[in-house]
């Protein structure tokens, strides 16, 4: 029986992959009922029964809904829209609350003191703590159910472990869209640095490993500007790692980077790299503050980003465009992070089967469809709504970004379910390499850091 | 001295050479310092509710959460003094007292010395000080975010038109917010640019209520500026002196919004403060006793300190009658 990696690096039998297949064939299958179901005509849904002036629990129609997650001004508006439209098509009356400044801790305030919205985002260093403090509910039976407007198997792989508990397969959150992470050039400076093939270029032919990013970088510096900037993030270390063959964690969840020789090999060649200042390092600045500026400002000819910096680039005037991180062969989409987010239903809902058809609905294909569609700055997290990457042509090759969402992960849980790891490892990280230690030690450090908890 | 108040006779209180001496309070007078008092308390009564629900409350609760071990949801265990000690072993929260220390050595001169500084300036500048003191201000009212995103620009080693200044004049451009000899110096000088306007306003408010008539007699006595400066403005502005360094202080000890602005919650162990990790370990990593107990110290330093001027105001704070 051959073997073959998970999004990790993880070996995985042929036997889990065909337990996957099949899950997501019964995902599809599922989804003529789950259009049934946002169009209210469907019967025998979740749960059964009403609930007097609660929603009608078979149709998901009626009810009340707070929701709440962060957002810009302008995302706000998308979300009022789409809470009004739920409304109108559904006839439960939406409440979106828009939580401006520290989301994390307001959202523990309001829990804590019972006055928490019905359903709401929860970020990948919380969940763990949700799901421990049974805040928020288990949502695998009513995913499971005919009528659930998307199941569990529709995801993209990767982006759920996160949500489980550990050793359990129930899940408590639904990703609400993602952002993989791409190698972002500008062709420009590609060009002016007298490159034939652009990394995207490179891709196609099947030459965009580690070779050939080197070459990227060393001509980028040889023509005065800035190849790279490594941040302080386990989820571009990681990336590095994984992208190019490593196995940083094991099938125990244990960060095994230190050990593993990929992932060392990758490190000692990132470590050389930022010695020799072919790779500059960049610290911990937040993204949308140190290195996309850098790139938009035309000084950076890469930057390893999401979706999310979109937006702002079609303000500039930059030629740019998008490729999968390099490979061992050159030419795969390797597993590398996916920032994502998921949205979870309070345990103390006070319609709790309104918020989870709000909930299914609002992940589910027409969900993100209709919330992404029109300049969004994500990435859909389901097969089935791939074309709004790809609307408006920006960046010429948007489309590699649902092949990436297919083979990458979200955080690992290793990281996900330590509070005190996940909110400090990023410090970390950036405290060790600032100490000015080499590859080995910072991994051991690292790896020990993240084992301990 | 006898006195008519509503109808009942009664003495002024402490009157001296009354010639039947001191007299008590009637039952009357009695009955109605009852009823004022009871008055007073019910006019109080929303502000003190207030207090105790939103000031008292709280602090008793963080004192109570100092010798717990809660997540912030479920129960609470009591274990003693172990987040104290444990506070006291952590490296890094260490290194985050050491930064905010830092971070108020710089702050407090910088904003104390420049804004009296201007604000002397200003008052000589006529009729235009109205509108120098509101372009000083401005920062003050701006949103700390749109103070943040300029700054950003500013102290970015790449783009920054400061470092761009810097390296025309042949100095060394460093990266601001990344290298840990510069993160806590460039916070405190976002710092000081955006509190300048208050202090300003502040000083320019005790400088003129410096008597005209003592500068002018020390006009005619022949003193010089400096002199007047060092012997009448700087004695008679302690006070104001007094007032601004406590309240300084205080507020440099609990800076958490610019560096929360500036790298989330990924800040370099450079750049943390100790309210930044407070807010850190109780909201991300969900040890709100051990939080609890790194407020509790911070509180037991600011009364210190606090106590420690107050007690030295005797000595260099001259109040006017």
């Amino acid at each position: 029986m051959s073997d073959t990696k998970d999004a990790l690096g993880r070996t995985i039998s042929r036997r889990s992959i065909l337990g996957r297949g099949s899950l997501l064939g019964i995902g599809l299958a599922g989804s003529g009922s789950l259009l049934a179901a946002c169009g209210g005509g469907s019967s025998g849904g979740p749960g059964g029964g009403t609930g007097g002036e609660q929603g009608d629990v078979a149709t998901g129609k009626g009810g009340a809904v707070t929701w709440a997650n962060w957002a810009n001004p302008g995302e706000a508006e998308i979300f009022k829209r789409v809470s009004k439209d739920y409304t109108a098509a559904h006839e439960t009356k939406v409440t979106h609350q828009v939580v401006t400044g520290d989301y994390e801790s307001k959202l523990l305030t309001q829990l804590a003191g019972g006055s928490a919205p019905d359903a709401f985002y929860v970020s990948t260093e919380g969940m763990a703590k949700l799901i421990e403090s049974n805040n928020i509910v288990d949502l695998t039976e009513f995913t499971n159910s005919p009528d659930s407007p998307v199941k569990i198997a529709d995801f993209y792989p990767g982006l759920l472990n996160w949500t489980k508990k550990p050793g359990n397969e129930a899940v408590y959150g639904l990703p609400v869209d993602c952002n993989p992470l791409v190698f972002w050039f500008n062709k420009d400076l590609v060009t002016e640095a007298g490159l034939t093939e652009n990394p995207q270029q490179r891709f196609e032919a099947g030459t965009w490993n580690r070779d050939g990013l080197e070459e990227f970088l060393t001509a980028m510096k040889a023509s005065g500007k800035r190849g790279m900037v490594l941040e302080a993030g386990w989820g571009t270390f990681v990336s590095w790692m994984t992208t190019l063959g490593g196995t940083p964690f094991d099938e125990s969840d244990k960060a095994v980077f230190d050990t593993d020789a990929k992932s060392m090999e990758t490190l000692e060649w990132l470590f050389d790299k930022m010695k020799d200042e072919t790779i500059t390092y960049g610290g911990s600045l937040p993204k949308g503050q140190g290195v996309d500026a850098l790139f938009y400002a035309k000084q950076l000819a890469s930057c390893q980003m999401g979706r999310w910096i979109l937006p702002n680039l079609k303000k500039l005037d930059l030629n740019y465009d998008i490729a999968p991180f390099p490979s061992e062969d050159g030419k795969s989409f390797a597993p590398v992070n996916i920032p994502v987010a998921a949205m979870g239903v309070n345990a103390k809902a006070k319609d709790p089967d309104a918020a989870k058809w709000f909930t299914t609905r609002y992940v589910s294909v027409e969900g993100q469809k209709a919330r992404l569609a029109g300049g969004g700055n994500a990435v859909p997290s389901i097969p089935g709504a791939e074309d709004i990457v790809t609307e408006g042509g920006l960046p010429e090759h948007a489309s590699y970004w649902n092949e990436v969402a297919k083979t990458g992960y979200a955080i690992p849980p290793a990281i996900a379910t330590k509070p005190a790891v996940a909110a400090t490892i990023n410090a970390e990280i950036d405290k060790v390499i600032k100490s000015g230690v080499d590859a080995k030690t910072f991994a051991t450090t690292i790896s020990n850091f993240i084992n301990k908890g | 001295m006898a006195v008519t108040v509503e109808g009942s006779t009664t003495t002024a209180k402490g009157s001296a050479g009354s010639p039947a001496g001191p007299l008590r309070d009637t039952p009357n007078m009695k009955k109605k310092q009852r009823q004022d008092n009871l008055w007073a308390l019910a006019f109080l009564s929303p502000q003190l509710v207030g207090l105790v629900v939103f000031m008292l409350g709280p602090l008793v609760f963080a004192v109570i959460l100092g010798f717990s071990s809660w997540d912030g949801f479920g129960s609470r265990s009591f274990v003693g003094f172990d987040n104290f000690i444990g506070v006291l072993q952590d490296e890094q929260l260490r290194q985050s007292w050491i930064n905010t220390a830092w971070f108020t050595l710089l702050q407090l001169p910088g904003l104390m010395i420049t804004g009296f500084l201007f604000a002397f300036l200003l008052q000589k500048a006529g009729r235009v000080k109205s509108v120098y003191r509101v372009f000083f201000f401005a920062p003050q009212v701006t949103s700390s975010i749109a103070v943040a995103a300029i700054w950003l620009w500013l102290l970015n080693p790449e783009i920054s038109p400061l470092n761009t200044f810097l390296s025309r004049i042949g100095l060394p451009t460093p990266d601001w917010l990344q290298d840990p000899k510069t993160a806590i110096p460039a916070i405190a000088l976002v710092s000081v640019w955006q509190g300048l306007g208050y202090m300003i306003v502040m000083y320019m408010a005790g400088l003129e209520s410096v008597p005209k008539a003592l500068l002018e007699a020390a006009d005619i006595d022949g003193a010089s500026e400096f002199q007047k400066l060092r012997k009448i403005t700087l004695p008679l502005l302690s006070p104001t002196i007094l007032f601004l360094s406590i309240t300084s202080i205080i507020g440099s000890f609990q800076v958490f919004d610019y560096i929360f602005f500036f790298y989330d919650t990924t800040a370099p162990a450079n750049a943390r403060t100790i309210v930044y990790e407070i807010v850190n370990i109780a909201f991300r990593e969900f040890r709100f006793g051990f939080a609890s107990a790194i407020a509790i110290y911070l509180f037991l330093v600011l009364l210190a300190v606090t106590g420690l001027q107050l007690l030295a105001q005797k000595k260099w704070v001259h109040y006017t009658e």
